[in-house]
């Protein structure tokens, strides 16, 4: 019900763009000024008009002061006579306040200084009606007692200022309009571009990630955000791709494994009869579904590596002894298969790192050395200026195109493709590295093949 | 509740197993009664914990994830009810901070899923058989002498020359006598490491071990145990 009633006071939808509200903003100021500047006009106006009849009633009343105190009342009956609109009107009132020429009920409140004020009068109409009427009024008093009243209405000053709220009217009204009419005009067209950026959006929502917001061309505020969004697009369309491709390679990884296991079981499930034939399957199989999950552990880790979840282990880590440790945990491994293992761990300095975890990078980067230096060659680990680490080996190396790939997961260059390993020893060397802020080169030697760790993060 | 046969030429000992995974759950009582072990398996953490208060267990393997009570707060309760029976704590959560949370419980040992059932039982022995006297400063087994204060070993009198890491290999392994020692075993209480290397370097370094203490025996001390670990038996 409520959602109901809420829909029923909606308004519409141009009404409710920031464009339309800008526009009835800037409509309000308008009319906030208009209105200031005619009252202030009209005041200015009503003051210097009020100004000069002030000191015309002032003269007229020292004027009919002066003259001889027998023709006063003569003086003021021909005076008004001649005003026709009657703006204009003066009485005579005797001592006691009587009137004696003019057409005023009584004497208005009224200081008899000369000078003009605002009073009320009761004014006496043909046909004996009267009338109070607001007025600027100046008295004086004669030297015989008796009061002089010239009095002007102020209907014209009234006047004045219906004139100019009439002018404020008229000139008001199609600005506010005008201002109405811009406004909807901006919002109908923020509105198109909004729906035309909503249709873009639809139908990247559908799964086209190669479509992208429509720009006006015009560079302004929505055009910006259109760009950055449309660059978080380009991003987003490069990982989905990159995510499909490494969603590819670990099912095929996983799947190689488990097909394998699978014609293994059916084979003996088909063939074997005596106890030992059956071990031997489920000894190999068991191989099989441990190397799969070591890739599945693998993977895992990475994970939570690139997640960046873990930085507690920061410390500060002597690089020489760390260096010394890994070559004597491959030093065994390499005498066996005939290699000859160099260690030089340079003068003792520190790096700021997880040690378990640079020390597994290492050793990565170590195993995979010993696993492609060619019998009777060599691997030197040692310490480089920077600091970095260098792992270098007499073995092919990796070819200068290829060597971007290797460092995505599940890549294995085509030559090593007999040696066993879950193709994402590189992968999580990186993911270690990018967690440090330390940087990966590699590149090939007249001698060999060497990959630099770059310790100084940033 | 079940509890599996006693084998009569091993000390049995009494080991609760807390996995709400029933089939699990079942392969490691089968696996753990082989060793000679009475095993009694229940299902959710609150059960567990009454169960192991009331009655004495002398190890207790525990899942992290139960229901009722996780297994973390099971071994929590259990601490702070002053019961210290050693505890193998097994988790799917595999990340390095879940292993030393599991430790910091109050757990003995922790062992990541999927696991090897060999690997399992192997540090259920390591647990229930904790090395007794760690007084002792002299081992020796036949032929071998090992001083720990004098750090040499001696095999028919004659000085046997190890590298550190050796000693420590071999110390490690002498320590445990006729038990089976993984791989994952000696990597993380010689080594200390976190993580498995990709190739058998343990094999390399055993065999390098045991080329300098064997002397061109026709058995070696150190018998490997296929695809999972050594095993340290004098003749």
């Amino acid at each position: 019900m409520c959602a109901a009633q809420a829909l029923s006071f909606r308004l519409p939808d141009f009404l409710r763009t920031a464009a339309f509200r800008s526009a009835l903003v800037g409509a309000a100021c308008f009319v906030a000024a208009t209105l200031l500047l005619f009252a202030l006009i009209g005041w200015q106006a009503g003051q210097s008009l009020m100004q000069r009849r002030d000191s015309l009633l002032e003269q007229e009343a020292a004027a009919i002061a002066r003259e001889p105190a027998s023709g006063v009342g003569a003086d003021i009956a021909r005076r008004y006579a001649r005003d026709l609109h009657r703006i204009t009107f003066a009485a005579l009132f005797t001592r006691d306040g009587r009137l004696e020429a003019g057409d005023m009920v009584a004497p208005p409140v009224l200081a008899a200084d000369g000078m003009a004020h605002h009073t009320t009068v009761q004014r006496l109409l043909e046909g004996g009606e009267t009338a109070k009427i607001d007025v600027r009024a100046a008295s004086l008093r004669l030297r015989d007692g008796r009061l002089v009243v010239v009095a002007r209405g102020t209907a014209e000053l009234d006047e004045l200022h219906q004139v100019i709220s009439q002018a404020l009217q008229i000139g008001l009204i199609p600005g506010i309009l005008l201002a109405l009419v811009a406004g909807t005009v901006a919002s109908l067209r923020a509105m198109a571009r909004v729906a035309a950026i909503n249709r873009s959006i639809a139908r990247i929502m559908q799964g086209d990630f190669s479509g992208r917001l429509p720009s006006s061309g015009t560079s302004d505020t929505l055009d910006q955000l259109a760009a950055s969004v449309n660059r978080m697009l380009g991003e987003i369309e490069r990982l989905m791709a990159e995510v499909k491709g490494v969603g590819d390679n670990i099912a095929h990884d996983l799947r190689t494994p488990l097909s394998r296991l699978r014609s293994r079981l059916e084979g003996a499930r088909l063939r074997a009869r005596e106890p030992p034939e059956f071990r031997a399957v489920i000894d190999r199989s068991i191989e099989d579904l441990d190397q799969t999950l070591g890739v599945i552990t693998a993977l895992l880790r990475i994970g939570e590596l690139e997640s960046g979840r873990r930085r507690a282990g920061f410390g500060s880590v002597s690089l020489d002894a760390l260096l010394r440790e890994a070559a004597d945990l491959y030093a065994p491994l390499a005498e066996e298969r005939g290699i000859t293992m160099h260690v030089s761990p340079g003068p003792p300095q520190d790096v700021q790192a997880d040690r378990d975890l640079l020390f597994e990078a290492v050793v990565n980067l170590l195993d995979n050395a010993v696993k492609f230096a060619p019998a009777g060659g060599w691997v030197r680990l040692s310490a480089e200026p920077g600091p970095a680490i260098r792992v270098a080996d007499s073995g092919p190396g990796i070819a200068a195109n290829e060597r971007e790939a290797v460092l995505k997961r599940f890549y294995r260059a085509d030559p090593s493709r007999h040696i066993e390993g879950s193709g994402l020893g590189l992968s999580l060397v990186v993911a270690i590295l990018r967690l440090h802020g330390f940087s990966l080169a590699m590149r090939n030697t007249d001698i060999g093949f060497a990959i630099d760790i770059n310790c100084s993060a940033g | 509740m079940q509890a599996s046969q006693r084998s009569p030429d091993t000390v049995s000992k009494r080991v609760l197993v807390v996995e709400d995974d029933e089939t699990l759950a079942a392969e490691i009582a089968l696996v753990l009664g082989d060793g000679g072990h009475a095993v009694t398996s229940l299902g959710d953490g609150r059960t567990a914990l009454e169960a192991s208060s009331a009655e004495p267990f002398d190890l207790l393997v525990v899942d992290r994830m139960l229901p009722g009570l996780d297994g973390l707060s099971l071994v929590e309760h259990l601490r702070e009810r002053q019961v210290h029976t050693p505890v193998l704590v097994i988790s799917a959560l595999g990340a390095v901070d879940e292993r030393v949370r599991g430790l910091k419980a109050g757990g003995d040992d922790y062992l990541t899923k999927p696991f090897a059932l060999v690997e399992l039982a192997a540090r259920v022995e390591a647990l229930l058989r904790r090395p007794q006297d760690t007084r002792q400063t002299v081992f020796r087994f036949g032929p071998l002498v090992m001083d720990l204060v004098s750090r040499t070993v001696m095999r028919d009198g004659a000085d046997i020359d190890l590298l550190p890491r050796e000693f420590q290999l071999l110390e490690y392994l002498m320590r445990r006598p006729g038990q089976l020692v993984t791989r994952a075993m000696l990597l993380q209480d010689v080594w200390q490491y976190r993580f498995v290397p990709k190739t058998n370097l343990i094999d390399v370094h055993i065999g390098k071990l045991r080329r300098k203490i064997d002397a061109g025996g026709d058995t070696s001390l150190i018998v490997s145990v296929r695809g999972t670990g050594f095993v340290f038996s004098p003749p």
